[in-house]
Protein backbone atom coordinates (compact mmCIF):
# COMPACT_ATOMS: atom_id res chain seq x y z
CA UNK A 1 0.00 0.00 0.00
CA UNK A 2 1.55 3.28 -1.03
CA UNK A 3 0.88 6.07 1.44
CA UNK A 4 -1.40 8.77 0.11
CA UNK A 5 0.60 11.89 -0.61
CA UNK A 6 -0.93 14.96 0.96
CA UNK A 7 0.33 17.32 -1.76
CA UNK A 8 -1.73 20.24 -0.43
CA UNK A 9 0.56 20.28 2.64
CA UNK A 10 3.32 21.79 0.49
CA UNK A 11 1.60 25.14 0.89
CA UNK A 12 1.83 25.47 4.70
CA UNK A 13 5.23 23.75 4.86
CA UNK A 14 6.82 26.03 2.27
CA UNK A 15 5.17 29.08 3.79
CA UNK A 16 6.41 28.18 7.27
CA UNK A 17 9.95 27.52 6.06
CA UNK A 18 10.06 30.76 4.09
CA UNK A 19 8.75 32.86 6.97
CA UNK A 20 10.99 31.23 9.54
CA UNK A 21 14.23 31.59 7.63
CA UNK A 22 13.35 35.06 6.35
CA UNK A 23 15.81 36.67 8.82
CA UNK A 24 18.65 34.65 7.28
CA UNK A 25 17.57 35.51 3.74
CA UNK A 26 17.26 39.15 4.74
CA UNK A 27 20.80 39.07 6.14
CA UNK A 28 22.13 37.48 2.95
CA UNK A 29 20.31 40.15 0.93
CA UNK A 30 21.68 42.93 3.14
CA UNK A 31 25.22 41.59 2.78
CA UNK A 32 24.92 41.95 -1.01
CA UNK A 33 23.67 45.52 -1.03
CA UNK A 34 25.91 48.22 -2.47
CA UNK A 35 26.99 50.72 0.16
CA UNK A 36 24.63 53.49 -0.99
CA UNK A 37 21.62 51.14 -0.73
CA UNK A 38 22.57 50.38 2.88
CA UNK A 39 22.24 54.04 3.79
CA UNK A 40 18.66 54.15 2.58
CA UNK A 41 16.07 54.79 5.25
CA UNK A 42 13.62 52.27 3.87
CA UNK A 43 14.28 48.57 3.39
CA UNK A 44 14.87 47.85 -0.30
CA UNK A 45 14.26 44.53 -2.01
CA UNK A 46 15.49 45.27 -5.52
CA UNK A 47 19.04 46.43 -6.20
CA UNK A 48 22.14 45.50 -8.15
CA UNK A 49 24.03 43.03 -5.98
CA UNK A 50 27.53 43.98 -4.99
CA UNK A 51 30.32 42.43 -2.99
CA UNK A 52 31.30 45.77 -1.41
CA UNK A 53 30.54 44.59 2.12
CA UNK A 54 32.56 41.38 1.71
CA UNK A 55 35.53 43.23 0.24
CA UNK A 56 35.46 45.78 3.03
CA UNK A 57 35.11 42.98 5.59
CA UNK A 58 38.54 41.63 4.73
CA UNK A 59 40.26 44.79 3.48
CA UNK A 60 39.18 47.38 6.05
CA UNK A 61 37.92 45.49 9.05
CA UNK A 62 40.60 42.83 9.44
CA UNK A 63 38.02 40.05 9.50
CA UNK A 64 40.62 37.60 8.19
CA UNK A 65 42.47 37.77 11.51
CA UNK A 66 39.25 37.04 13.45
CA UNK A 67 38.61 34.03 11.24
CA UNK A 68 42.12 32.79 11.84
CA UNK A 69 41.72 33.16 15.63
CA UNK A 70 38.37 31.41 15.58
CA UNK A 71 39.72 28.50 13.53
CA UNK A 72 42.67 28.11 15.91
CA UNK A 73 40.62 28.39 19.10
CA UNK A 74 37.56 26.37 18.08
CA UNK A 75 39.69 23.87 16.15
CA UNK A 76 42.22 23.47 18.96
CA UNK A 77 39.56 23.06 21.63
CA UNK A 78 37.70 20.53 19.48
CA UNK A 79 40.80 18.41 18.82
CA UNK A 80 41.86 18.30 22.49
CA UNK A 81 38.28 17.71 23.70
CA UNK A 82 37.73 14.86 21.23
CA UNK A 83 40.98 13.10 22.13
CA UNK A 84 40.18 13.17 25.85
CA UNK A 85 36.48 12.46 25.30
CA UNK A 86 37.01 9.32 23.20
CA UNK A 87 39.07 7.77 26.00
CA UNK A 88 36.72 8.93 28.76
CA UNK A 89 33.51 7.93 26.96
CA UNK A 90 34.96 4.48 26.28
CA UNK A 91 35.83 3.95 29.94
CA UNK A 92 32.43 5.26 31.02
CA UNK A 93 30.33 3.16 28.66
CA UNK A 94 32.16 -0.09 28.21
CA UNK A 95 34.48 -0.82 31.07
CA UNK A 96 33.85 -2.13 34.54
CA UNK A 97 34.39 0.93 36.63
CA UNK A 98 33.22 1.42 40.20
CA UNK A 99 31.13 4.59 40.51
CA UNK A 100 30.75 4.83 36.73
CA UNK A 101 27.21 6.22 36.87
CA UNK A 102 28.19 8.86 39.39
CA UNK A 103 31.10 10.05 37.30
CA UNK A 104 28.88 10.14 34.24
CA UNK A 105 26.21 12.15 36.05
CA UNK A 106 28.80 14.52 37.43
CA UNK A 107 30.15 15.20 33.93
CA UNK A 108 26.58 15.72 32.71
CA UNK A 109 25.87 18.13 35.56
CA UNK A 110 28.81 20.28 34.46
CA UNK A 111 26.85 21.15 31.34
CA UNK A 112 24.25 22.81 33.54
CA UNK A 113 26.57 25.42 35.05
CA UNK A 114 25.90 28.75 33.30
CA UNK A 115 29.18 30.09 31.85
CA UNK A 116 28.54 33.51 33.39
CA UNK A 117 28.85 31.86 36.81
CA UNK A 118 32.45 30.82 36.18
CA UNK A 119 33.52 34.08 34.57
CA UNK A 120 34.48 35.85 37.82
CA UNK A 121 36.81 33.07 39.05
CA UNK A 122 38.29 32.55 35.57
CA UNK A 123 38.85 36.25 35.10
CA UNK A 124 40.55 36.75 38.47
CA UNK A 125 42.79 33.70 38.09
CA UNK A 126 43.66 34.56 34.49
CA UNK A 127 44.33 38.13 35.49
CA UNK A 128 46.92 37.14 38.09
CA UNK A 129 48.36 34.28 35.99
CA UNK A 130 48.82 36.52 32.92
CA UNK A 131 46.48 34.27 30.91
CA UNK A 132 44.06 36.96 29.72
CA UNK A 133 44.11 37.37 25.95
CA UNK A 134 46.37 34.34 25.44
CA UNK A 135 45.78 31.33 23.20
CA UNK A 136 46.43 28.79 25.93
CA UNK A 137 44.09 30.60 28.34
CA UNK A 138 41.10 30.72 26.03
CA UNK A 139 41.74 27.14 24.90
CA UNK A 140 41.63 25.89 28.51
CA UNK A 141 38.37 27.71 29.19
CA UNK A 142 36.80 26.34 26.01
CA UNK A 143 37.52 22.81 27.23
CA UNK A 144 35.25 23.50 30.22
CA UNK A 145 32.21 23.26 27.95
CA UNK A 146 33.56 21.32 24.93
CA UNK A 147 34.78 18.34 26.93
CA UNK A 148 31.59 17.52 28.92
CA UNK A 149 29.55 17.97 25.75
CA UNK A 150 31.79 15.67 23.69
CA UNK A 151 31.87 12.98 26.38
CA UNK A 152 28.09 13.10 26.77
CA UNK A 153 27.45 12.74 23.06
CA UNK A 154 30.07 10.04 22.45
CA UNK A 155 28.72 7.92 25.31
CA UNK A 156 25.45 7.56 23.43
CA UNK A 157 27.17 6.50 20.20
CA UNK A 158 29.51 4.06 21.96
CA UNK A 159 26.64 2.46 23.86
CA UNK A 160 25.06 1.43 20.56
CA UNK A 161 27.85 -1.00 19.67
CA UNK A 162 27.01 -4.49 20.96
CA UNK A 163 29.37 -5.48 23.81
CA UNK A 164 29.82 -8.92 22.26
CA UNK A 165 32.16 -7.33 19.71
CA UNK A 166 34.68 -6.18 22.28
CA UNK A 167 34.29 -9.45 24.15
CA UNK A 168 35.38 -11.34 21.08
CA UNK A 169 38.34 -9.04 20.53
CA UNK A 170 39.37 -9.21 24.17
CA UNK A 171 39.16 -12.99 24.06
CA UNK A 172 41.63 -12.80 21.18
CA UNK A 173 44.00 -11.01 23.51
CA UNK A 174 43.43 -7.36 22.50
CA UNK A 175 43.90 -4.76 25.27
CA UNK A 176 41.37 -1.97 25.94
CA UNK A 177 43.27 0.61 23.90
CA UNK A 178 43.45 -1.71 20.93
CA UNK A 179 39.74 -2.57 21.23
CA UNK A 180 38.88 1.11 21.36
CA UNK A 181 40.90 2.19 18.34
CA UNK A 182 40.52 -0.96 16.23
CA UNK A 183 36.83 -1.70 16.86
CA UNK A 184 34.85 1.02 18.59
CA UNK A 185 36.30 4.06 16.84
CA UNK A 186 35.99 2.64 13.30
CA UNK A 187 32.44 1.47 14.01
CA UNK A 188 31.28 4.82 15.38
CA UNK A 189 32.95 6.95 12.70
CA UNK A 190 29.70 8.75 11.83
CA UNK A 191 28.96 9.44 15.50
CA UNK A 192 32.47 10.72 16.09
CA UNK A 193 32.16 12.98 13.04
CA UNK A 194 28.86 14.41 14.26
CA UNK A 195 30.22 14.92 17.78
CA UNK A 196 33.29 16.65 16.36
CA UNK A 197 31.14 18.96 14.24
CA UNK A 198 28.84 19.94 17.10
CA UNK A 199 31.72 20.47 19.50
CA UNK A 200 33.29 22.70 16.86
CA UNK A 201 30.05 24.61 16.17
CA UNK A 202 29.56 25.43 19.86
CA UNK A 203 33.15 26.60 20.21
CA UNK A 204 32.96 28.52 16.93
CA UNK A 205 29.81 30.37 18.05
CA UNK A 206 30.92 30.97 21.65
CA UNK A 207 30.79 34.60 22.67
CA UNK A 208 30.82 35.13 26.44
CA UNK A 209 34.26 33.71 27.32
CA UNK A 210 35.94 35.12 24.23
CA UNK A 211 34.34 38.52 24.86
CA UNK A 212 35.44 38.76 28.50
CA UNK A 213 38.74 36.86 28.50
CA UNK A 214 40.38 38.24 25.34
CA UNK A 215 41.26 41.78 24.27
CA UNK A 216 42.99 42.55 20.98
CA UNK A 217 45.28 39.63 20.25
CA UNK A 218 42.66 36.86 20.20
CA UNK A 219 39.47 38.52 18.99
CA UNK A 220 37.25 35.79 17.53
CA UNK A 221 34.56 36.11 14.85
CA UNK A 222 31.62 36.34 17.31
CA UNK A 223 33.43 38.99 19.36
CA UNK A 224 34.41 40.92 16.24
CA UNK A 225 30.77 40.97 15.15
CA UNK A 226 29.34 41.45 18.61
CA UNK A 227 31.15 44.52 19.79
CA UNK A 228 31.83 46.34 16.55
CA UNK A 229 28.93 48.71 16.88
CA UNK A 230 27.16 51.09 19.19
CA UNK A 231 23.39 51.54 19.06
CA UNK A 232 23.89 54.88 17.28
CA UNK A 233 26.47 53.77 14.77
CA UNK A 234 26.14 50.37 13.16
CA UNK A 235 27.68 49.15 9.93
CA UNK A 236 24.96 46.71 8.88
CA UNK A 237 26.77 45.68 5.72
CA UNK A 238 29.73 44.55 7.80
CA UNK A 239 27.55 42.67 10.31
CA UNK A 240 25.53 40.97 7.57
CA UNK A 241 28.56 39.93 5.49
CA UNK A 242 30.46 38.81 8.58
CA UNK A 243 27.46 36.84 9.83
CA UNK A 244 27.12 35.07 6.49
CA UNK A 245 30.85 34.27 6.31
CA UNK A 246 30.77 32.73 9.80
CA UNK A 247 27.55 30.81 9.15
CA UNK A 248 27.92 29.50 5.58
CA UNK A 249 30.68 26.92 6.20
CA UNK A 250 28.59 25.35 8.99
CA UNK A 251 25.51 25.20 6.78
CA UNK A 252 27.44 23.51 3.99
CA UNK A 253 28.81 20.84 6.33
CA UNK A 254 25.37 20.21 7.81
CA UNK A 255 23.81 19.79 4.38
CA UNK A 256 26.52 17.36 3.32
CA UNK A 257 25.96 15.24 6.42
CA UNK A 258 22.20 15.79 6.77
CA UNK A 259 21.18 12.36 7.98
CA UNK A 260 23.86 11.91 10.60
CA UNK A 261 23.45 15.49 11.84
CA UNK A 262 19.75 15.08 12.53
CA UNK A 263 20.56 12.00 14.54
CA UNK A 264 23.20 13.89 16.43
CA UNK A 265 20.98 16.86 17.19
CA UNK A 266 18.08 14.81 18.46
CA UNK A 267 20.39 12.62 20.46
CA UNK A 268 19.61 11.98 24.04
CA UNK A 269 16.07 13.21 23.86
CA UNK A 270 14.77 10.46 21.62
CA UNK A 271 15.03 6.79 22.18
CA UNK B 1 17.37 5.14 17.56
CA UNK B 2 18.97 3.99 20.73
CA UNK B 3 20.75 6.57 22.74
CA UNK B 4 20.93 7.98 26.17
CA UNK B 5 20.59 11.23 27.97
CA UNK B 6 21.75 9.98 31.34
CA UNK B 7 24.65 7.62 31.68
CA UNK B 8 22.72 5.00 33.51
CA UNK B 9 20.82 4.11 30.40
CA UNK B 10 24.08 2.57 29.16
CA UNK B 11 24.01 -1.25 28.94
CA UNK B 12 24.93 -2.78 32.26
CA UNK B 13 26.10 -6.08 30.85
CA UNK B 14 29.78 -5.57 30.44
CA UNK B 15 32.23 -7.65 28.52
CA UNK B 16 33.31 -10.19 31.11
CA UNK B 17 37.06 -10.22 30.44
CA UNK B 18 37.25 -6.62 31.64
CA UNK B 19 36.05 -7.36 35.11
CA UNK B 20 39.56 -8.09 36.26
CA UNK B 21 41.01 -4.92 34.72
CA UNK B 22 41.38 -2.29 37.37
CA UNK B 23 43.75 0.35 36.13
CA UNK B 24 42.95 0.69 32.46
CA UNK B 25 39.56 2.48 32.85
CA UNK B 26 41.00 4.93 35.32
CA UNK B 27 43.97 5.67 33.09
CA UNK B 28 41.60 6.38 30.23
CA UNK B 29 39.40 8.62 32.36
CA UNK B 30 42.26 10.39 34.09
CA UNK B 31 43.04 13.07 31.49
CA UNK B 32 39.40 14.14 31.12
CA UNK B 33 38.70 14.01 34.85
CA UNK B 34 41.84 16.01 35.64
CA UNK B 35 40.92 18.74 33.17
CA UNK B 36 37.29 18.86 34.30
CA UNK B 37 38.27 18.77 37.96
CA UNK B 38 40.51 21.79 37.52
CA UNK B 39 38.04 23.62 35.26
CA UNK B 40 34.91 22.94 37.32
CA UNK B 41 35.77 22.36 40.95
CA UNK B 42 38.44 25.04 41.32
CA UNK B 43 36.35 27.89 39.87
CA UNK B 44 33.33 26.89 41.95
CA UNK B 45 35.38 26.79 45.15
CA UNK B 46 36.95 30.14 44.29
CA UNK B 47 33.49 31.54 43.51
CA UNK B 48 32.21 30.58 46.95
CA UNK B 49 35.30 32.16 48.53
CA UNK B 50 34.87 35.40 46.57
CA UNK B 51 31.15 35.59 47.38
CA UNK B 52 32.04 36.15 51.04
CA UNK B 53 34.79 38.67 50.35
CA UNK B 54 34.97 42.22 49.12
CA UNK B 55 37.30 42.90 46.23
CA UNK B 56 37.49 45.56 43.61
CA UNK B 57 39.15 44.33 40.43
CA UNK B 58 41.88 46.98 40.67
CA UNK B 59 42.42 46.75 44.40
CA UNK B 60 46.01 45.73 45.21
CA UNK B 61 45.27 44.44 48.71
CA UNK B 62 43.93 40.91 49.20
CA UNK B 63 40.16 40.35 49.28
CA UNK B 64 38.66 41.19 52.64
CA UNK B 65 36.24 38.89 54.50
CA UNK B 66 32.77 40.42 54.78
CA UNK B 67 30.63 37.41 55.71
CA UNK B 68 27.21 37.49 54.07
CA UNK B 69 27.36 41.23 53.45
CA UNK B 70 27.46 40.82 49.66
CA UNK B 71 24.27 38.80 49.76
CA UNK B 72 22.41 41.15 52.09
CA UNK B 73 23.49 44.05 49.89
CA UNK B 74 22.24 42.30 46.73
CA UNK B 75 18.89 41.32 48.19
CA UNK B 76 18.37 44.87 49.48
CA UNK B 77 18.67 46.11 45.89
CA UNK B 78 15.39 46.26 44.04
CA UNK B 79 17.24 45.78 40.72
CA UNK B 80 18.67 42.48 41.85
CA UNK B 81 15.36 40.98 42.97
CA UNK B 82 13.76 42.25 39.76
CA UNK B 83 16.55 40.66 37.72
CA UNK B 84 15.68 37.24 39.16
CA UNK B 85 12.04 37.75 38.20
CA UNK B 86 13.06 38.85 34.69
CA UNK B 87 15.38 35.89 34.24
CA UNK B 88 12.54 33.49 34.98
CA UNK B 89 9.96 35.47 32.99
CA UNK B 90 12.21 35.38 29.93
CA UNK B 91 12.97 31.68 30.39
CA UNK B 92 9.37 30.66 31.09
CA UNK B 93 7.88 32.69 28.26
CA UNK B 94 10.39 31.58 25.67
CA UNK B 95 10.21 27.95 26.83
CA UNK B 96 6.41 27.85 26.48
CA UNK B 97 6.55 29.43 23.01
CA UNK B 98 9.33 27.12 21.82
CA UNK B 99 7.51 23.99 23.00
CA UNK B 100 4.18 24.96 21.45
CA UNK B 101 5.64 26.17 18.15
CA UNK B 102 8.16 23.33 17.95
CA UNK B 103 5.36 20.81 18.47
CA UNK B 104 3.16 22.43 15.83
CA UNK B 105 6.00 22.55 13.30
CA UNK B 106 6.81 18.90 13.96
CA UNK B 107 3.15 17.87 13.65
CA UNK B 108 2.93 19.66 10.28
CA UNK B 109 6.16 18.27 8.84
CA UNK B 110 5.32 14.81 10.17
CA UNK B 111 2.02 14.80 8.30
CA UNK B 112 3.85 15.89 5.16
CA UNK B 113 6.74 13.43 5.67
CA UNK B 114 6.10 11.37 2.54
CA UNK B 115 6.32 14.32 0.18
CA UNK B 116 9.49 14.60 -1.90
CA UNK B 117 11.93 17.25 -0.68
CA UNK B 118 10.80 17.16 2.95
CA UNK B 119 14.26 16.15 4.16
CA UNK B 120 15.84 19.22 2.60
CA UNK B 121 13.09 21.51 3.92
CA UNK B 122 13.56 20.08 7.39
CA UNK B 123 17.26 20.87 7.25
CA UNK B 124 16.59 24.36 5.89
CA UNK B 125 14.18 24.99 8.75
CA UNK B 126 16.82 24.02 11.30
CA UNK B 127 19.63 26.25 10.01
CA UNK B 128 18.96 29.01 12.60
CA UNK B 129 20.47 26.64 15.20
CA UNK B 130 23.84 27.05 13.51
CA UNK B 131 24.01 30.83 13.83
CA UNK B 132 26.12 32.27 16.63
CA UNK B 133 23.60 33.74 19.11
CA UNK B 134 25.48 37.04 19.07
CA UNK B 135 25.03 37.17 15.27
CA UNK B 136 21.35 36.28 15.68
CA UNK B 137 21.08 39.21 18.06
CA UNK B 138 22.57 41.59 15.46
CA UNK B 139 20.28 40.27 12.73
CA UNK B 140 17.22 40.94 14.88
CA UNK B 141 18.48 44.30 16.07
CA UNK B 142 18.65 45.24 12.39
CA UNK B 143 15.15 43.96 11.68
CA UNK B 144 13.70 45.53 14.84
CA UNK B 145 15.01 49.02 13.89
CA UNK B 146 12.12 51.47 14.31
CA UNK B 147 12.74 53.64 11.21
CA UNK B 148 14.31 51.41 8.57
CA UNK B 149 13.82 47.93 10.05
CA UNK B 150 12.09 45.39 7.85
CA UNK B 151 9.62 44.32 10.57
CA UNK B 152 8.03 47.73 10.92
CA UNK B 153 8.12 48.09 7.13
CA UNK B 154 6.23 44.82 6.58
CA UNK B 155 3.88 45.51 9.49
CA UNK B 156 3.11 48.87 7.91
CA UNK B 157 2.28 47.23 4.59
CA UNK B 158 -0.30 44.92 6.12
CA UNK B 159 -1.62 47.44 8.64
CA UNK B 160 -0.18 45.93 11.82
CA UNK B 161 0.95 48.30 14.60
CA UNK B 162 4.57 49.41 14.32
CA UNK B 163 6.75 49.74 17.38
CA UNK B 164 10.21 50.48 18.68
CA UNK B 165 10.64 46.83 19.63
CA UNK B 166 13.84 47.04 21.64
CA UNK B 167 13.44 50.55 23.08
CA UNK B 168 9.94 50.15 24.48
CA UNK B 169 10.32 49.03 28.13
CA UNK B 170 7.01 47.14 28.02
CA UNK B 171 8.05 45.13 24.98
CA UNK B 172 11.84 44.77 25.12
CA UNK B 173 11.96 41.60 27.25
CA UNK B 174 9.52 39.86 24.90
CA UNK B 175 11.33 41.12 21.81
CA UNK B 176 14.54 39.64 23.21
CA UNK B 177 12.74 36.42 24.20
CA UNK B 178 11.42 36.11 20.67
CA UNK B 179 14.96 36.14 19.28
CA UNK B 180 15.67 33.00 21.31
CA UNK B 181 12.33 31.52 20.25
CA UNK B 182 13.25 32.09 16.62
CA UNK B 183 16.66 30.50 16.95
CA UNK B 184 15.73 27.47 19.09
CA UNK B 185 12.17 26.50 18.10
CA UNK B 186 13.78 24.57 15.20
CA UNK B 187 15.72 22.52 17.75
CA UNK B 188 12.54 21.62 19.64
CA UNK B 189 10.90 20.88 16.30
CA UNK B 190 13.68 18.53 15.26
CA UNK B 191 13.68 16.58 18.51
CA UNK B 192 9.87 16.30 18.66
CA UNK B 193 9.79 15.23 15.00
CA UNK B 194 12.28 12.46 15.72
CA UNK B 195 10.07 11.44 18.65
CA UNK B 196 7.02 11.30 16.36
CA UNK B 197 8.82 8.89 14.07
CA UNK B 198 9.25 6.63 17.09
CA UNK B 199 5.52 6.32 17.81
CA UNK B 200 4.16 3.01 16.45
CA UNK B 201 1.73 3.82 13.57
CA UNK B 202 -0.61 1.03 14.73
CA UNK B 203 -1.73 3.23 17.63
CA UNK B 204 -3.13 5.77 15.20
CA UNK B 205 -4.71 3.15 12.99
CA UNK B 206 -6.91 2.01 15.87
CA UNK B 207 -7.86 5.62 16.62
CA UNK B 208 -8.66 6.26 12.94
CA UNK B 209 -10.98 3.25 12.91
CA UNK B 210 -12.80 4.61 15.96
CA UNK B 211 -13.16 7.93 14.15
CA UNK B 212 -11.22 9.84 16.82
CA UNK B 213 -10.68 13.45 15.79
CA UNK B 214 -7.21 14.79 15.03
CA UNK B 215 -7.43 17.05 18.08
CA UNK B 216 -8.27 14.16 20.41
CA UNK B 217 -5.56 11.99 18.84
CA UNK B 218 -3.05 14.73 19.57
CA UNK B 219 -4.15 15.24 23.18
CA UNK B 220 -4.70 11.61 24.11
CA UNK B 221 -2.13 9.79 21.98
CA UNK B 222 0.64 11.95 20.57
CA UNK B 223 1.40 14.12 23.60
CA UNK B 224 1.39 11.26 26.15
CA UNK B 225 3.58 9.16 23.83
CA UNK B 226 6.01 12.06 23.47
CA UNK B 227 6.07 12.90 27.14
CA UNK B 228 9.65 11.80 27.75
CA UNK B 229 10.92 13.51 24.61
CA UNK B 230 9.09 16.74 25.50
CA UNK B 231 10.44 16.67 29.04
CA UNK B 232 14.03 16.18 27.92
CA UNK B 233 13.87 18.87 25.26
CA UNK B 234 12.19 21.25 27.73
CA UNK B 235 14.98 20.61 30.22
CA UNK B 236 17.69 21.24 27.61
CA UNK B 237 16.02 24.51 26.61
CA UNK B 238 15.46 25.58 30.21
CA UNK B 239 19.16 25.13 31.00
CA UNK B 240 20.04 27.39 28.07
CA UNK B 241 17.29 29.92 28.73
CA UNK B 242 18.39 30.59 32.30
CA UNK B 243 21.81 31.62 30.99
CA UNK B 244 20.79 33.81 28.02
CA UNK B 245 23.52 36.40 27.66
CA UNK B 246 24.71 36.88 24.09
CA UNK B 247 21.32 37.90 22.74
CA UNK B 248 20.86 40.60 25.39
CA UNK B 249 24.42 41.92 25.08
CA UNK B 250 23.90 42.09 21.31
CA UNK B 251 20.66 44.03 21.56
CA UNK B 252 19.61 45.95 24.68
CA UNK B 253 22.47 45.28 27.14
CA UNK B 254 19.93 45.25 29.98
CA UNK B 255 17.98 48.33 28.93
CA UNK B 256 15.70 50.13 28.24
CA UNK B 257 15.13 51.26 31.82
CA UNK B 258 16.30 47.86 33.06
CA UNK B 259 13.60 46.01 31.13
CA UNK B 260 16.00 43.24 30.05
CA UNK B 261 18.25 43.38 33.12
CA UNK B 262 18.47 39.65 33.89
CA UNK B 263 20.78 37.91 36.37
CA UNK B 264 23.53 37.09 33.85
CA UNK B 265 23.52 40.72 32.67
CA UNK B 266 23.65 41.93 36.28
CA UNK B 267 26.64 39.67 37.03
CA UNK B 268 28.44 40.96 33.95
CA UNK B 269 27.74 44.58 34.90
CA UNK B 270 28.86 44.18 38.54
CA UNK B 271 32.07 42.45 37.49
CA UNK B 272 33.07 44.45 34.42
CA UNK B 273 31.41 47.84 34.81
CA UNK B 274 31.54 48.31 38.59
CA UNK B 275 34.49 45.94 39.08
CA UNK B 276 33.04 44.67 42.38
CA UNK B 277 34.05 41.05 42.06
CA UNK B 278 32.58 40.10 45.45
CA UNK B 279 29.07 41.23 44.46
CA UNK B 280 29.42 39.55 41.09
CA UNK B 281 30.53 36.30 42.75
CA UNK B 282 27.63 36.43 45.21
CA UNK B 283 25.16 37.01 42.36
CA UNK B 284 26.78 34.16 40.39
CA UNK B 285 26.31 31.86 43.36
CA UNK B 286 22.65 32.86 43.61
CA UNK B 287 22.22 32.06 39.91
CA UNK B 288 23.99 28.72 40.30
CA UNK B 289 21.80 27.74 43.25
CA UNK B 290 18.61 28.83 41.47
CA UNK B 291 19.54 26.91 38.32
CA UNK B 292 20.32 23.80 40.39
CA UNK B 293 17.00 24.03 42.23
CA UNK B 294 14.99 24.54 39.06
CA UNK B 295 16.70 21.66 37.27
CA UNK B 296 16.35 19.31 40.24
CA UNK B 297 12.66 20.13 40.67
CA UNK B 298 12.12 19.75 36.94
CA UNK B 299 13.79 16.33 36.85
CA UNK B 300 11.77 15.19 39.90
CA UNK B 301 8.50 16.23 38.27
CA UNK B 302 9.49 14.72 34.95
CA UNK B 303 10.44 11.41 36.53
CA UNK B 304 7.34 11.05 38.73
CA UNK B 305 4.71 9.72 36.25
CA UNK B 306 7.16 7.10 35.01
CA UNK B 307 7.53 5.72 38.50
CA UNK B 308 3.74 5.64 38.91
CA UNK B 309 3.38 3.67 35.71
CA UNK B 310 5.99 1.10 36.71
Amino acid sequence: MTPRRPVHLYVPVLLLTAVWIFPILWTALTSLKPLDELRGLKPSFVFTPSLDSYVSLFEDKGFGAYLQHSVMIAGGATIVAMLLAVLAAYALTRMNLPGRDHIGLWILSLRMIPPIVTIVPFYLVFNSAQLLDTYIGILIVYLSFSLPFAIWMLQGFFAEIPPSLDEAATADGAGPVKVLFRIIVPMTRAGIAVTTIFTFVFAWNEFLFAFLLTRDRWVTVPVGLGISSTPEQTDWGYLAAGGIVSFLPLVIVVFLLQRQMVRGMTFGAVK
Amino acid sequence: MTSTSVPHAVPTTLPKPYRGERRAPWLMLAPALTVLGILAIAPTAYLVYMAFHRKNLFQATPPEWVGTENFSYLFSQRDFVDSIVKTFTLAGGALAAELVLGFLFAALIFRARNLPGMGVLRTVLTTPILLAPIVTAQIWRFMYQPQYGVINYLFGLVGLPQNDWLANPDLALWSVAFIDVWQWTPFVFLVVLAGMYGIPPSIYEAAELDGTSLWRQTIHLTIPMLKRVLMVVALLRLIDLLRVFDVIVGTTQGGPAGATWTLPIGIWQSAFREFSMGDAAAASLVLLVLVSIVITVFIRIAARPDRARA
